[in-house]
């Protein structure tokens, strides 16, 4: 599966966007609560916590610093909580544009979901196989 | 907020992110197999890890059990990947909620902060 890319134009300075990548009280405004610290060779944990409210667990993601270079780029390891020993690597880029800054947010390392896939169609399947290889070359292309 | 995030069912991913597993899925897409038989073809683990194994494949809705005589037969549930098929269209829209989410905010601080780019000096 293809990395997922998404880019987008923030109006306003990359010292201020930078700030909600790294400090746990604007982190958990957008996107989750950090437990830890982001830090240089840190690790951390992203955790989700809306399945709590349902009588859940949170969905807990251990994450690690790979790469740090504020405020423009920050890699992290981020292991998908729901997938065992899964590891995919989530970066943000800011780059300034006057007082704006363009974010573009890499989320790769997905390559077993279609080995997975792929593995499956090796098999004698009936056509409902079939239907979701084609959905599936549909949707990773679309993404691109 | 969520929703993207929730239709995803994570169990699916995990079925097929463990190594074991992809190889379950691999033997019975080629013919239906008992826990026996697939036990069998990972001499390294044991049956309860075996079983285990489909369990987990149960749960994610990608494999299911049904009787033929006396034995019990596990085989794959093809609709049960169709979680997968959406899964990148989800993720791309859970990474576009989030980072709304991030712009709205960030803008609104750089306008309390007078950042906008015609009141910087």
């Amino acid at each position: 599966m293809q990395d997922i890319v998404r880019k987008i134009r923030i109006e306003a300075p990359v010292e201020i966007v930078w700030r909600y990548l790294v400090d746990a009280e604007k982190l958990q405004r957008w996107l989750m609560r950090l437990e830890g610290e982001i830090a240089p060779g840190k690790d951390f944990r992203l955790c989700y916590d809306e399945p709590v409210a349902r009588g859940g667990d949170p969905i807990v993601h251990p994450c690690s610093v790979r790469e740090m270079d504020p405020p423009r780029r920050l890699v992290m390891n981020w292991t998908y909580s729901g997938l065992l020993n899964t590891n995919t690597i989530v970066s943000f880029d800011l780059v300034a544009d006057g007082g704006a800054t363009e974010l573009t947010l890499t989320h790769a390392g997905w390559d077993d979901v279609p080995e997975a896939v792929r593995a499956a169609q090796r098999g004698d399947y009936d056509g409902g196989w079939a239907e979701c290889l084609v959905q599936l070359n549909a949707a990773v292309t679309e993404d691109q | 907020m969520s929703q993207a995030a929730d239709q995803v069912s994570p169990d699916v991913f995990a079925a097929v992110a463990d190594p074991t597993r992809r190889g379950i899925v691999e033997l019975l897409a080629l013919s239906d197999r008992t826990a026996g038989e697939l036990a069998a073809a990972f001499p390294a683990l044991s049956r309860p890890a075996v079983a285990k194994h489909i369990a987990v494949l149960q749960r994610a809705g990608l494999v299911e059990t049904h009787s033929v005589g006396r034995q019990r037969v596990n085989r794959l549930k093809p609709a049960g990947l169709s979680d997968v098929i959406t899964w990148t269209e989800t993720l791309n829209r859970y990474w576009d909620s989030r980072l709304d989410t991030l712009k709205t905010l960030a803008e609104e601080e750089a306008r309390h902060a007078g950042h906008r780019p015609q009141d910087q000096d």
